[in-house]
């Protein structure tokens, strides 16, 4: 196995993160192949198992889906706002005993929460504003899961999949990251495994306010999968709780308060696993992702 | 309780007052089979067979005590600033009260152990973010207090602290209005995946003090076969669970802008040893007689 890294290392892996964080990990295929039931609160192991989790070992893509309902949080009143649906596409590989390297490619619909279609335009409480909803698609980002890390990076519209979608999403701006992941809980047959990462917007233009992002996700999956000799990767289900500030399409400028979105998910190993409706979607707006879905992680 | 009257009312004060956990967790039932007997299975597209198979998730179908637990981590949230607050263990004890065929109603205990966020240890005190104030952390026992599901439901009611408890604590006297949902959000991989929300607000009758909220997610997954099966009177579910709310009196935070969040997961206890470690250590701490006889810590009616 690799050794651990550097610190100087770390922060040139994790130039090029984007906003929203996954976070996750992996294990050599073939040091996992022989090695015994893993002890989950070794570092290592439980790094391990994360990625197994989130996807595999041995490097090959991974497809994460998620659905929620997004609600707006202004003065404690919680109103829904919007369904979510969200789609990556990854790959892993390691790095060093506490590192794997994570490339992600995302894409994200807002949903009508009746019929559960794509929404085009939206009208935002509060300030009762009809606003344009954007199509969200970022990547390719080139992140490092480890047990623990903080960073700071930078988010800019010219490095990104659209630079009039970025906009819309944050103004270029100095990003400060925290991620940990937490240690395995085992009951019964089960073992869940959290992450939480934390990311603060600073804008270069000091005019505009600060923003931050905070995303839990809980992966559960079978003890006895994650513990099979030779698993490279187990089937798993995920929890997730993000809460966001006011994105610049939603137009709530002057409005205290934020969004909080929470729901379910899964891991797929080919993209026509994906959910019905996702695909659906993403035939309509983005073909060239069904196309070719592991082009879109070359760097 | 002031709204004794309305078995709705324990629902939501329950939720209110307690500290923050969010997910109701699992409760029991007794089951009273609201359809006809026969073997047919649940459609989950009928309002009254999605809240049997809720039922049978959370709970049962029958009159048997249920367990749940839940494990989670919260937060405090101000102004764009998210610091790490506890983590907390809870589970409750419940069984199935009253069924209809659109609504059932459960008799619940609940127990909730705040933990420090990295170690998993008992707090006893806390320093708040944000405030740098350190306090006590109050003990949480809820119930036994009455809890009604419905696919659909919207309640107002009245909430005074019970008199020789700490409920004062997670909140003060006041109107207390909650809302509750169920959707059928998913089936895959041969497992059915049911959403339930919560939300509700407290308008102190103290118009000096603030009004709180409380806003809860939960989904809940099983096995679609068993679930659907009408004969099956209870499944062993696993939850996931979202939750905010405004700061509790215990925490202290005045005037300062913002809320906590927590999230976790959560699964049904087959016995009161089946319970986690840690929960069942701190219970006997703290209530050593919900562990001895949870039957008995059901059976008496809240005043």
């Amino acid at each position: 196995m690799a050794d651990t890294l550097t610190g100087t290392t770390r922060r040139r892996l994790l130039q090029g993160l984007t906003l929203s964080s996954f976070g996750l990990a992996s294990l050599s295929t073939e040091a996992q192949a022989d090695s015994a039931a893993p002890d989950l609160t070794e570092p290592a192991d439980l790094l391990a198992a994360s990625i197994k989790m989130r996807g595999s070992l041995d490097e090959r893509l991974a497809f994460i889906w998620m659905r929620g309902t997004r609600y707006t949080l202004v003065n404690g009143e919680a109103l829904p706002l919007c369904g979510y649906l969200g789609g990556s596409i990854t790959r892993y590989r390691q790095l060093a005993d506490d590192a794997y390297e994570f490339l992600l490619y995302e894409i994200s619909y807002y949903t009508d929460l009746e019929t559960g279609e794509v929404l085009q335009t939206l009208r935002m409480p509060y300030v009762d504003r009809e606003v344009d909803v954007p199509l969200y698609r970022t990547g390719p980002g080139r992140h490092v899961v480890m047990l623990a890390n903080e960073e700071e990076l930078e988010w800019s519209a010219k490095k990104t999949t659209g630079e009039e979608l970025a906009r819309q999403l944050a103004p270029d701006a100095k990003i400060y990251y925290r991620f940990n992941l937490r240690p395995a809980v085992t009951f019964r047959d089960q073992v869940w495994i959290r992450s939480d990462s934390f990311t603060r917007l600073v804008p270069r233009d000091t005019a505009q306010p600060g923003m931050f992002y905070k995303e839990a996700i809980t992966y559960q999956a079978s003890q006895a999968e994650l513990a099979r000799a030779g698993s490279v990767q187990v089937d798993s289900l995920l929890s997730f709780a993000i809460s966001t500030a006011w994105r610049p399409w939603m137009q709530m400028g002057g409005i205290d308060g934020h969004t909080t979105t929470d729901g379910i998910g899964g891991k797929e190993l080919s993209m026509a696993a994906m959910p019905a409706d996702f695909l659906r979607f993403t035939e309509a707006f983005h073909p060239d992702v069904l196309d070719d879905p592991a082009a879109l992680l070359k760097l | 309780m002031n709204s004794s009257h309305d078995p709705a009312a324990g629902a939501s004060r329950r939720r209110f007052c307690r500290a923050g956990l969010a997910a109701s967790l699992l409760a029991a039932t007794t089951g009273f089979p609201v359809r006809s007997p026969a073997a047919e299975l649940l459609d989950l597209k009928r309002d009254a067979d999605l809240l049997r198979a809720y039922q049978k998730m959370r709970f049962s179908m029958g009159p048997e005590l249920n367990i749940g637990w839940l494990r989670a981590k919260r937060f405090a949230v101000s102004q764009g600033r998210v610091e790490p607050l506890c983590g907390l263990v809870a589970a409750t004890f419940s069984r199935v009260n009253r069924v209809t065929d659109d609504l059932f109603e459960v008799i619940v205990l609940e127990i909730t152990h705040y933990t420090d966020f990295d170690s998993g240890a008992l707090l006893q005190t806390l320093t708040m973010p944000f405030t740098n104030q350190l306090i006590e952390v109050p003990a949480y026992r809820f119930g036994p207090a009455k809890s009604r599901f419905s696919v659909r439901l919207n309640e107002t009611e009245s909430f005074a602290p019970a008199a020789n408890t700490n409920e004062g604590e997670f909140a003060a006297a006041g109107q207390v209005a909650m809302t509750k949902s169920l959707e059928l959000s998913r089936i895959h991989a041969g497992d059915a995946f049911l959403r339930h929300e919560e939300y509700g607000r407290v308008y102190p009758a103290n118009t000096e003090l603030p009004s709180m909220f409380y806003k809860e997610s939960t989904t809940w997954s099983a096995p679609l076969r068993e679930v659907a099966d009408s004969e099956q009177r209870q499944v062993d579910a696993t939850v996931s669970y979202a939750a905010m709310t405004s700061w509790r009196p215990w925490m202290k935070m005045g005037d300062t802008p913002g809320h906590t969040s927590s999230n976790g997961f959560g699964r049904r206890a087959r016995s009161v040893e089946d319970l986690p470690d840690d929960f069942l250590a701190y219970t006997r701490e703290t209530a050593p007689d919900v562990l001895d006889d949870p039957l008995a810590a059901l059976t008496e009616p809240e005043i």
